[in-house]
């Protein structure tokens, strides 16, 4: 067997190995996906809302909240970060509207630093962070808070679904969400959650004050955030049946710039604690590792596939040049006949088993998307969408290695 | 890695490894069914090559007798170039049994030669102008891609010299794999040192640029 081959079949193994890991984890804890702990105490809660330009959005997410059957909600303060659009004067309307609701206008500095100004005027003794374009269900906040009652977790986390799914690319990302929300509550299992999405988690204050609060270097604040708690060996949960729905990008490139901005906030996070590698328990021994594999491994499928075509792809150009010199046929039916290889096949039914899998997501999440769902749109989702992913990471590898820092 | 998550790891392991085990088993035996088929081809090529040569041996000159062995040598030739078509496809699909397969395509050449010193029989036999051979040597295996190119130049070539000519046999022949026969044979030819080499009725020999005119013409 030649390198690529042997490379080929290692990267077949690995992403087998994680499948297999996910259904092993199912099986055992298919009873508990859903489990919501008893509320015994109403602990005081504070909710932070960051917002930046926010005015058609912010006004739902503030409803929602006060929507909350939650008893224990102290506060909800939201911080203006320097928007130049009406996002302050919605919420100076609100203000008027709820008497809980505090209003914090700054210049712009961005979302970490944002929070981390919010952090101080804090009354709760746990503090919920809720993008200013997402939606929390009215039982969001009681589903999560009962997952406190364990003294060592330090952040709870809801399933996060697209509010909008009109378009196809909005219709992907449901799909693609589903599989986050399932995949991350089997993380939950092995202690190995990577991150608790701004889109609404709730960290207990005592271990966000630890930790120091949100990194503003960083451009994702809530994998760093979630990565602090868990390397100081604080747990992260998740309540897959508390459901949070936020507002996605509906064109390729918002979509775009999303996704290489979370995954530049990935490098970030893996540079930062790279030192905590296989050591601090699951942190070091599967949730870094998890991560790197989750960036490398992509890219190193669409390397190979790369390597191997652009290798046939010269060799079938240099090919034609010599057969147009010597004024041969460039091409014959002989030439069509293609015998598939081993790996063709190995290939054929690794994404069969995605694509199953994906199916099998669907379905556990006992959620209506499968109906709604075509299964084109599934198979897009297995191809299309996953194959946009390896060149997104190499375009943010690009791009953090040219120093972006944007945060929005 | 925790004690308690341990067996979640252990058991993902153990799905994988049989998932890859049961792959690699089918894999092998997917590639080592290809090979049965090609040993096939092989053993039934070599008696039907066997049986045409004693039938050579024997042979009076005699028109109708001629004709029927012509006939036969021809489906043979067939055959055998069909069969060579089947073995570059199966190689170049080969992962886990590809050095094997350089034994077999040995073996298949020395069939080819044989095969090829028997047309040279029937032809001094029943007249020379009876049916034309289309001799193509190339040397295997081809890794620069400069060498590849020309083979897949020299191939079209011979196809298209094959396809023009009434009553021809193309013979694809392996010239590097130290087939004494097959060395012996075309010691006598000039250009016997190129890369690749066109054959036609033992006579007019063609190196890769000159075979262009054969096309052109």
């Amino acid at each position: 067997m030649m390198t690529l081959e042997i490379v080929y079949f290692f990267y077949m193994f690995v992403s087998l190995f994680f499948l297999a890991l996910f259904l092993s984890i199912y099986f055992h804890n298919r009873k508990t996906l859903f489990f919501i702990p008893t509320l015994t105490k109403n602990h005081s809660l504070s909710v932070l809302v960051p917002a930046y330009n926010e005015q058609n959005t912010i006004e739902g997410t503030i409803e929602h909240i006060f929507a909350s059957d939650y008893k224990g909600l102290l506060e909800v303060i939201a911080i203006n970060d320097g928007s130049t659009d009406n996002t302050l004067q919605v919420l100076s309307k609100l203000q008027k509207k709820y008497k809980k609701l505090v209003v914090i206008n700054k210049a712009n500095s961005g979302k970490a630093s944002s929070l981390n100004y919010a952090l101080k005027l804090v009354k709760g003794d746990f503090v919920a962070i809720i993008d200013a374009d997402s939606y929390p269900d009215k039982k969001a906040f009681s589903q999560l808070m009962g997952f406190f009652s364990d003294q060592k977790v330090g952040a709870v986390t809801a399933a996060c679904t697209p509010m909008n799914r009109k378009s196809l690319l909005e219709r992907l990302q449901t799909i693609e969400f589903k599989v986050i929300a399932f995949t991350r509550k089997l993380l939950e299992y092995i202690d190995s959650i990577y991150v608790a999405p701004g889109s609404l988690s709730v960290y207990r204050l005592k271990a966000l004050k630890e930790a120091g609060g949100f990194d503003s270097k960083n451009l994702t604040e809530d994998i760093e955030s979630t990565w602090h708690l868990l390397s100081m060996g604080w747990k992260v949960k998740m309540c897959l049946a508390a459901t949070v729905r936020t507002v996605v990008p509906n064109t390729f490139k918002a979509w775009w710039i999303q996704r290489v901005r979370w995954t530049v906030g990935g490098f970030q996070v893996l540079k930062k604690y790279r030192k905590d590698l296989f050591k601090k328990g699951m942190f070091g021994y599967f949730v870094i590792p998890f991560f790197i594999f989750g960036l490398t491994i992509g890219i190193l499928g669409v390397g190979i596939f790369f390597w191997i075509y652009m290798i046939r792809l010269f060799q079938r150009m240099e090919i034609v040049f010599y057969k147009m010199d010597a004024g041969v046929p460039l091409v014959a039916l002989q030439d069509l006949n293609i015998t598939p290889s081993v790996l063709n096949y190995f290939g054929i039914v690794l994404f069969i088993i995605f694509f199953l899998f994906t199916i099998f997501v669907l379905m556990a999440m006992k959620d209506d998307v499968l109906k709604k769902q075509k299964t084109y749109e599934i198979l897009l989702y297995s191809t299309m969408y996953l194959i946009a992913y390896p060149f997104m990471i190499i375009w943010s590898v690009y791009k953090w290695s040219r120093g972006y820092n944007r945060w929005r | 890695m925790e004690i308690r998550y341990r067996h979640y790891f252990i058991e993902a392991l153990v799905i994988t490894l049989i998932l890859f085990i049961m792959g690699f088993l089918l894999g092998f035996s997917l590639e080592s069914a290809r090979n049965a088929e090609l040993t096939e081809y092989y053993n039934s090529t070599k008696s039907d090559l066997g049986l045409l040569e004693s039938q050579l041996k024997s042979l009076d000159v005699d028109d109708e007798e001629c004709s029927k062995l012509i006939t036969q040598n021809f489906e043979l030739g067939n055959r055998i170039y069909e069969q060579a078509l089947i073995f570059q496809d199966y190689e170049t699909a080969a992962i886990f049994t590809k050095s094997e397969l350089v034994e077999e395509h040995r073996k298949f050449d020395i069939l080819k030669t044989i095969y090829w010193i028997n047309s040279i029989g029937i032809k001094k036999t029943c007249g020379d102008d009876s049916f034309e051979t289309i001799v193509y040597l190339y040397e295997y295996p081809a890794t620069q891609i400069e060498e590849i190119s020309k083979q897949r130049v020299m191939e079209k070539i011979s196809q298209e010299v094959r396809s023009n000519t009434k009553e021809s046999i193309l013979i694809p022949i392996a010239k590097n794999l130290e087939i004494s026969e097959l060395t012996e044979l075309i010691k006598q030819y000039d250009k016997v040192n190129e890369s690749v080499l066109l054959i036609i009725n033992e006579r007019e020999v063609y190196g890769y640029e000159e075979s262009k005119s054969l096309i052109s013409n």
